[in-house]
């Protein structure tokens, strides 16, 4: 016995759908890299401000966002060096955004 | 009953536990959390949590906790390959299926995510850390 399945996608429905994702990419990119960033300047250990004051979002291209942390000595912040002891926050931004990204990304593909 | 926070406590058991075989073997002299100490002999491993959260089903049952851990070898070269045959044990000792339950509770899983290096020069000293983020999920009993 065989069983055949069909689909059939119509080119309007896929304008639609490239026409949303389009419109909504770089506003969920967007989002998400500002929700990192301030979820970053939350958590990073301060001493003189710097680094805090440094991290900012870059759009680099159409849907893609960076967030950017000016100092030079961020990833040593982040996960330590020989003498000073780490104080991980970019990490836990990622990590607490990664949810919510996902959760936003699904919402988006049912409307 | 568990207490609060009590997965984490059994992730660095399990991380410790993992890595204790590396130091009688003498591949490294000892597992510090955070930071080494300053007259620690040279090469050691470091681990330090990165993020921690709860991992929750239907109901809002928690279930256990999705940790990221980097752990490293540190030591005083120049040379990351220097480093190579401690990272490489690390990584044996946590990229792995073996989930031996440790004091309250469980790992579940453990897998490298990432490698990590780093090199800094601190006191006029040259320092190389190499090593990997860890992804580990921990269940408290």
């Amino acid at each position: 016995m065989n069983v055949t399945v069909k689909t059939r996608i119509t080119h309007n429905q896929l304008d639609s759908i490239r026409k949303t994702l389009r419109s909504a990419d770089g506003r969920i990119s967007y989002n998400s890299a500002r929700r990192i960033a301030t979820g970053y300047k939350v958590r990073v250990h301060v001493i003189t401000g710097d680094l805090k004051a440094s991290i900012h979002t870059v759009k680099e291209a159409p849907g893609k966002h960076s967030v950017v942390a000016g100092m030079p000595y961020a990833s040593f912040e982040e996960y330590g060096t020989r003498y000073r002891p780490p104080h991980p926050a970019l990490r836990p931004a990622v990590e607490a955004e990664k949810l919510r990204l996902k959760q936003e990304l699904v919402e988006l593909f049912h409307r | 009953m568990t207490f609060v926070g009590a997965e984490t406590l059994v992730t660095d058991q399990w991380i410790e536990d993992q890595l204790a075989p590396l130091v009688v073997g003498d591949v490294i002299t000892g597992i510090y959390q955070e930071n080494g100490p300053v007259d620690a002999a040279y090469p050691f491993a470091v681990y330090t949590s990165m993020s921690i959260r709860d991992v929750r089903v239907v109901g809002g049952i928690r279930v256990m906790v999705d940790t990221l851990y980097v752990v490293k070898a540190v030591a005083q070269t120049s040379m990351f390959v220097e480093l190579r045959p401690q990272a490489a044990a690390i990584d044996a000792a946590l990229n792995t299926l073996d989930t031996t339950p440790v004091l309250n509770g469980f790992v579940v899983t453990s897998f490298r995510e990432e490698p990590y290096r780093q090199a800094t020069f601190e006191r006029g000293e040259d320092f190389r850390s190499l090593g990997g983020l860890y992804r580990i999920h921990a269940q408290a009993i």
